[in-house]
């Protein structure tokens, strides 16, 4: 079974403990917290926008006999990263940053499959005080279903 | 004239006293007087504030109406005022004149928040 709410912990986990985003704030969509006001940092909140969940054929691995079963499921992910930078930096910052979480994804030590990222265009949000982007990122994992 | 030193003695005699934050400039530390109200909230203004991807909002804002001698207009962005446990900086601020007087000054104050303050 996959875990949703571990995917997203891991992965704010994940972007937290790397040293490259020591000055962005990572957190879970809508925590049980104030935010910052004025905004302190770069923050970028992680969640997920679909899931895509599917029984797919046995796929195994022919290269061992017997054949190894490798996945009967695929489950694809949009996460959603929703950029949000202060006033005081400017629209560009959200820019660096969507630069900065793509070089991170392709990172060898970035457990989940990537496939693809895509993001909307920079908008201001009144309510907040910043400049926000979405970003999605699709992620893959492919599981054996043992029922 | 006269209604211009009976605004600045009203607020010193009624006003809610105030402390100033705001490092490299001369105002910093100076306990003043000065009304502060909240503000009236109109439609699309939600008075329990709202919930956004990065956290609670609070929506809540204040009128302030400040005497002359404090020139919050010369502030630093990052100004704020302190009364009642709590910070607030300054959103928007004017500077009132009748004639050539300054008569008051006044501002939209909003609640600092720091950091992973629960809700």
């Amino acid at each position: 079974m996959t875990d949703f709410r571990s995917i997203v912990a891991n992965i704010r986990l994940y972007f937290s403990s790397k040293t490259d985003f020591s000055d962005v704030l990572f957190t879970t969509e809508y925590p049980a917290l104030k935010k910052s006001q004025p905004l302190s940092r770069p923050t970028v909140s992680v969640g997920i926008e679909a899931v895509d969940d599917r029984k797919t054929e046995n796929v195994y691995d022919e290269t061992v006999t017997p054949n190894v079963l490798l996945y009967n499921r695929e489950t694809a992910i949009n996460l959603r990263f929703i950029i949000h930078v202060p006033q005081s930096c400017g629209g560009l910052k959200c820019y660096e940053l969507l630069t900065r979480l793509d070089s991170a994804i392709m990172d060898n030590t970035f457990n989940y499959s990537f496939d693809r990222i895509r993001c909307g265009s920079i908008e201001y949000d009144r309510d907040i005080g910043a400049f926000v982007q979405k970003v999605i990122i699709g992620i893959t994992e492919r599981t054996i279903m043992t029922a | 004239m006269k209604a211009i030193g009976c605004i600045s003695r009203m607020i010193n005699k009624y006003g809610t006293s105030l402390t100033m934050n705001a490092a490299s400039s001369p105002l910093h530390g100076k306990v003043f007087c000065a009304f502060v109200q909240p503000l009236r909230y109109k439609n699309k203004m939600y008075l329990d504030g709202t919930f956004s991807p990065v956290g609670y909002v609070d929506q809540a804002y204040y009128l302030y109406i400040g005497p002359p001698e404090i020139d919050i207009c010369s502030l630093p962005e990052s100004a704020s005022v302190a009364f009642s446990g709590r910070s607030y900086n300054f959103t928007r601020r004017e500077r009132v004149v009748f004639g050539k007087d300054k008569v008051y000054y006044w501002s939209v104050l909003r609640a600092v928040i720091p950091e992973g303050e629960t809700v």
